[in-house]
């Protein structure tokens, strides 16, 4: 009996791979491009537990077990990176996520589309500039004398003396927050734009014979109805959590700033790839890996107790 | 529907397909390549990021002739940006090397990782001109720790005439003004600078700036120059003492609290550079550019760009020059260095590549002096004339020509430095390089240039008074040290830290508010005395620089 229900089990297998052959074929490209370019580069993960010399090659450099995670955590800079990427991450998560909602539902809210079109080309247009421009356009507007924000403060008399926006800890952050918003705002509103379209207008009229005004439609039928999509690319973005940016942090720090520009991307080129501890670079690639895989886990978890949409 | 099958039948096959051929493609055709015609092609990796950089040297006339003589051809891939060691890093990493590479301040990094063919055997069997171009000492400073040669220096030690100098760089139009003062001392320097920015607040409409530095990313370095510039000691990563070649090293050490405060004191006069420390390199040149420094820190090639710029506008009296500003009581400036041959780097042949031994010959033929004067002097009768006595020279418009940077391109003139050559002369007895040559080396000056040569009755920029006799230490440079892997933990990690702190503390102590400089600096104390142990450091430099006596010299110190 058994034998006969595996091997019917075996066809039905081959079977239905025969059948759907044509989308198996065409799926296959993509798993192999999967495979080569996200799993088997997993494999050198293996050189965190060693002390990897190239010339040695992965197998023939020394075993160190914990070592290098050892020395990672016992390094107060990896944890002042740690502190960092952490601080600004949320700021950033805070501030992109509030901007592009509240663009979106201001876009809605125009009826005229010629004047609506335009707004959001024009707002989405600063994604499509790589950092490297947009960090010296940041570094010029807020440079202190020649600046064009410390100029306008100057003449509105606001401030007597120019800042110097780009040399304080505390700024810096804020800076990286916002330049951010000013960069990605316009496109990060698109999707909620999407989700809005989608939106029975039905409910809209239900809500104006409810007697709901401008402000309550908001509250009541478009914030909800954006919920799901809220929460997924909240729940996405979680994820990359440990990312807090690095083209951005790289082309806009300063000595200065040093102690609070230092993130987990920053601190692997810095103490790891550039001083060849490739070994080492890893090991914090690696740390900064399983973190973020726990932190999807647990945002996962939460959204799913809070009844919204989930990922995984 | 069948239509559909084939179509997706038809993708699959193309994407299958090329993704197997990507992988193999180029090998084939460059096989093919090397085999139609006679000229062997090599492909090089450069690093060199100090120049402007060729996108196809062996294009040029020069480039041309060179293939023509020698029958190679180089592929040139050139290092863009500012960290070099990145790119080396992840090349290594991944194992992919070009036939020929020059690592710049990373070279050692292809030395430690064995990815280099040693040299030695092939001087010995086919390097005809380098024995004559290299000397035995010379040969034995280019051995390195494991025994073997793997580059031959371009860095041989002469004074060049035509250089820029190093030092503090001061403005010609506040020389000018002062009627041409004997500048030394910081302390004379300091109240000028005063003087000039309160009478001439503004140029252009722009206001002036006192004092301005690089500080930005990897050029860090410039503004750690005070420290070691103004108390008259090498700017090098530990001082070593001259008669028992032990190395001391301290990040925090007595010399920096003096040089800092000093610029502390001109911060809070508000003639130091309010921007110094958030404004990028371009942003620096622009101001050099616009005229509106008075003195600066930098090294000479940081101000070219700049100084071209002005001396294009008609106001090189704008351009600065350099001196070897030190605190009164330091009797020697130590600016202006020599190298006598560099441990350091230059071309080496990596062990990917297809034909060592051609690649070597071809190494030994650029060191023919016919070679060398292509490279260095250009093409006869174009860029050089040649007097009755065989002693070659320029007239004053092919130096302008060869100053103008489309000539330079199309040409291929003044990209070739980093290449293996003869010390100062050739056998003949001409320069090796018209810029060593005292008669061109003045001519291209300009006119505000040599306007200060005449002030001051001397013939270049390294000499009396804008630099004392250039001295050559016998250990050569502790930068120049190849720390091993295995030491990386106990030497270049706190290194790196130092430098860090240096690059959090050193903007803190010049922008100090008046009076707190002192807690600052006892900060910065206690923070590297508590987080970098420089006794492993110390020890390993000294041993280091007495083996180096011991190998060149054949000096022993116990």
């Amino acid at each position: 009996m058994d034998a006969v229900y595996y091997n019917e089990s075996k066809k039905t297998f081959w079977q239905k791979v025969k059948d759907q052959k044509e989308l198996v074929f065409m799926i296959f490209p993509f798993v192999l491009y999967v495979i080569l370019f996200h799993y088997i580069p997993l494999w050198w993960w293996v050189i965190a537990f060693k002390e990897y010399r190239p010339f040695q090659g992965v197998w023939g450099s020394e075993w160190v077990g914990l070592q290098q995670f050892k020395d990672l955590f016992s390094d107060s800079g990896f944890w002042l990176a740690m502190r960092n990427t952490i601080v600004i991450s949320f700021l950033k998560l805070i501030t992109s996520f509030a901007a592009a909602i509240l663009l979106a539902l201001m876009l809605n809210e125009v009826k005229n589309m010629l004047f609506k079109r335009t707004i959001q080309t024009i707002s989405y247009l600063p994604h499509f500039v790589s950092w490297v421009v947009a960090a010296s356009i940041v570094i010029s507007v807020l440079s202190p004398e020649s600046g064009i924000l410390n100029q306008i403060l100057m003449s509105l008399k606001i401030i007597k003396q120019p800042i110097v926006w780009m040399g304080e800890g505390h700024y810096f952050w804020w800076i990286l927050a916002l330049s951010n918003v000013w960069k990605e705002t316009g496109w990060n509103a698109i999707v909620y734009l999407a989700a809005m379209t989608s939106i029975d207008p039905e409910l809209y009229d239900a809500a104006s014979v409810d007697g709901c005004g401008r402000l309550q439609k908001i509250r009541y039928v478009t914030l909800p109805g954006i919920a799901p999509t809220i929460s997924m690319l909240l729940i996405l973005n979680v994820g990359w959590l440990l990312n807090a940016g690095f083209e951005q942090v790289l082309l806009l720090r300063n000595p200065l700033v040093q102690d609070y520009s230092q993130i987990l991307d920053t601190y692997v080129l810095d103490y790891g790839i550039t001083m060849y501890r490739y070994s080492y670079a890893t090991a914090a690639g690696m740390f900064k890996s399983v973190v973020s895989i726990l932190l999807v886990l647990f945002a996962n978890k939460v959204a799913a107790k809070l009844n919204a949409s989930t990922v995984v | 529907m069948k239509f559909l099958r084939k179509i997706s039948f038809f993708v699959v096959f193309v994407f299958t397909i090329s993704a197997i051929l990507g992988g193999v493609a180029p090998v084939t055709s460059q096989k093919a390549e090397g085999a139609s015609k006679k000229v062997v092609t090599f492909t090089m990796f450069s690093a060199d990021a100090t120049v402007q950089y060729h996108p196809d040297i062996f294009s040029t006339a020069i480039g041309q002739e060179i293939t023509k003589r020698t029958g190679v051809r180089l592929k040139i891939e050139h290092f863009v940006g500012m960290d070099q060691a990145t790119k080396i890093s992840l090349m290594l990493a991944s194992g992919d090397l070009p036939d020929l590479v020059y690592g710049s301040g990373e070279h050692k990094q292809f030395i430690q990782n064995k990815a280099l063919v040693p040299l030695d055997n092939y001087i010995q069997k086919y390097g005809q001109w380098t024995k004559k171009a290299y000397s035995q000492a010379d040969l034995r400073k280019l051995r390195q720790a494991d025994g073997h040669i793997y580059f031959l220096s371009y860095t041989r030690g002469e004074v060049s005439p035509s250089a820029s100098g190093e030092g503090l760089y001061v403005m010609i139009d506040m020389l000018q003004k002062n009627n041409w003062p004997r500048l030394k001392y910081w302390e004379d320097l300091v109240p000028m600078i005063r003087n000039y920015v309160k009478k001439y607040p503004k140029y252009k409409g722009m206001p002036v700036i006192g004092m301005s530095a690089i500080t930005e990313g990897a050029r860090f370095y410039v503004i750690q120059d005070p420290a070691t510039g103004l108390n008259g000691l090498i700017a090098d990563t530990v001082q070593v003492d001259p008669k028992t070649y032990k190395a001391s090293y301290d990040p925090a050490g007595i010399g920096m609290y003096k040089a800092y405060k000093a610029l502390n004191a001109l911060w809070n006069e508000g003639l130091f550079d309010k921007e110094a420390f958030v404004q990028t390199y371009d942003q620096w040149a622009a101001k050099v550019a616009q005229g509106r420094v008075v003195t600066s820190w930098g090294r000479s090639w940081h101000f070219n760009t700049a100084f071209n710029t002005l001396r294009k506008n008609g106001e090189d009296d704008r351009i600065l020059v350099p001196f070897g500003i030190v605190f009164k009581g330091v009797k020697k400036s130590r600016y202006v260095m020599l190298q006598s041959i560099g441990t350091r780097d230059g071309i080496s042949i990596t062990k990917k590549c297809k034909d060592p031994v051609r690649a070597f010959q071809f190494l030994d033929q650029m060191l023919n002096p016919d070679i060398q004067k292509l490279m260095f002097w250009g093409i006869k009768g174009r860029d050089y004339l040649v007097d009755n006595k065989g002693k070659m020279y320029r007239t004053q418009a092919m130096i302008d020509k060869a100053r103008d940077p489309v000539y330079q391109k199309q040409e291929g003139l003044g990209y070739w430095n980093i290449w293996p050559r003869w010390q100062l002369k050739l056998p003949d007895g001409n320069y090796v390089k018209p810029e060593l040559d005292p008669d061109i080396a003045y001519m291209q000056w300009a006119p505000a240039q040599k306007k200060v040569l005449e002030a001051y009755k001397a013939k270049t920029f390294v000499e009396p008074p804008f630099a004392d006799e250039p001295e050559c230490p016998p250990w050569g440079y502790a930068w120049e040290i190849n720390v091993p892997p295995e030491k990386q933990k106990e030497i270049q990690v706190p290194l790196n830290i130092a430098n860090d702190l240096a690059r959090k503390y050193i903007p803190m102590l010049i922008m100090a508010p008046k009076g707190k400089y002192d807690e600052i600096w006892n900060k910065y104390k206690a923070e590297v005395r508590a987080k970098i142990n420089t006794k492993p450091i110390e020890e390993f430099y000294t041993q280091e620089m007495r083996q180096r006596m011991a190998d060149w010299y054949g000096i022993k110190v116990k």
